[in-house]
């Protein structure tokens, strides 16, 4: 829940590299509903995110089955590149194990080739949505960095919960001491 | 497909309304495709059997982005939090409280200055992990004695949240104490878990506390908000 900010940055990949994650929320749907309009009143445009509509019935049998048929479910219809899954409190609390569920949605074939689902722990009754955001660009970071061996001569600027303004003027500052930098996660700046 | 005279007014873009719904429904996976199916109706009135009747009142499947809130959400929402005079807590993590923060979408004002009212402000128990692990009637109990320190209030009422369902927090037993030590009226606690049902399931359990919470010391009845 709390980790909207990130997904919502993440969300917004599309603009600059023609990526296009969905933020997904594992737990019950209000929870989703809640940051949705949130993040749509302060940016004034729509924000999408995908829930795995928990139940009692999830609750108790735990929500393995909800995510890999939310997983199967945004890939056929919605397509994007990568879900960016993160937890809530009843998830949490219930103990479901993400990568153990991702894993075993890759192993169905749910996740189509060539794309990725990716996850990060964020409880709401630890730490703020701080530590939801640097959750979120840890878990981008984990699924998708990779070293190929070469080594650019750059710099990645990775800042903590800042707004996009924020990482336009960090831009600009790295462009002015003649640094050449990436932010990430990239902002939806342009 | 042609369009049939009697689909005229149901074509969009040149397609027949079945043509569309069909289209609709291509992208979904097969299992999910029928029971979207049933949620999408041709307004087509058969003269024998009526207007078409559409699937509602149903679980959202997941994965389908969609709109609906929580039972929690119902509640403090829609039911009691929009109450002007009474002290509206959630006993949850902060995520909850603050999300359903209801600010200036509901705009009140109080008879006199006197008067109550709460309106602006986000009361919760601010649950940490370690509640989740050892309960949290304890701090319940402690908000509910500083909001009444603070602000006087003649009556609290107590939404519970996601984890408060799942540990089981007997929070009937601590408002029930509660009431007691303070002298508040009305019976305001509510267990609404954000699992059970959607928004509107929230409106139920608020129902029958509509008639006892919005009175006063004197047993009289007022208008809420």
């Amino acid at each position: 829940m709390e980790t909207v900010a990130a997904g919502y940055e993440f969300a917004h990949r599309d603009d600059y590299e023609g990526r296009r994650v969905l933020p997904h929320s594992h737990g019950s749907q209000g929870c989703c509903a809640y940051h949705r309009s949130t993040l749509t009143r302060h940016y004034k445009e729509p924000v999408m995110a995908g829930t795995s509509s928990f139940t009692e019935g999830a609750s108790v049998f735990g929500g393995q089955a909800n995510l890999i048929q939310a997983i199967h479910n945004i890939f056929s219809i919605y397509e994007p590149e990568v879900i960016a899954v993160h937890t809530t409190c009843l998830s949490e609390t219930i103990g479901d194990d993400i990568p153990q569920i991702i894993a075993k949605a890759r192993e169905e074939g749910k996740i189509p080739a060539g794309k990725y689902v990716i996850h990060a722990n964020t409880p709401s009754y630890v730490g703020s949505h701080v530590t939801g955001f640097a959750n979120m660009v840890k878990g981008m970071v984990d699924y998708l960095a990779e070293a190929n061996g070469h080594k650019e001569n750059r710099i990645n600027l990775i800042p903590g919960s800042v707004e996009p303004c924020d990482m336009e003027e960090i831009k600009r500052l790295a462009g002015e001491l003649g640094c050449p930098s990436s932010c990430f996660p990239i902002p939806p700046t342009s | 497909m042609a369009v049939k005279p009697d689909d005229v007014h149901s074509t969009i873009v040149g397609l027949g309304a079945d043509e569309v719904k069909m289209e609709l429904l291509e992208k979904y996976p097969i299992k999910v495709a029928r029971k979207r199916a049933k949620q999408i109706v041709i307004n087509r009135t058969d003269p024998k059997a009526g207007p078409p009747e559409i699937m509602a009142n149903v679980r959202t499947i997941p994965g389908i982005i969609t709109q609906r809130g929580c039972t929690y959400a119902g509640c403090k929402g829609v039911v009691l939090g929009p109450t002007r005079d009474i002290v509206n807590l959630t006993h949850g993590p902060i995520g909850c409280g603050f999300y359903s923060w209801l600010t200036r979408r509901n705009q009140t004002r109080h008879k006199s200055p006197e008067d109550h009212n709460f309106m602006t402000y986000c009361f919760s128990t601010d649950m940490q992990d370690e509640q989740i692990i050892f309960g949290g009637e304890k701090k319940l109990r402690q908000a509910i004695q500083e909001a009444y320190d603070l602000f006087k209030p003649k009556a609290i009422s107590i939404f519970a949240t996601c984890p408060v369902g799942l540990i089981g927090d007997d929070i009937h037993a601590v408002a029930r104490e509660m009431k007691e030590k303070l002298g508040l009226i009305g019976g305001g606690q509510v267990q609404v878990p954000g699992e059970k049902g959607h928004a509107l399931c929230g409106r139920l359990p608020g129902a029958p506390l509509s008639g006892t919470v919005p009175g006063n010391r004197h047993g009289n009845r007022r208008r809420g908000v």
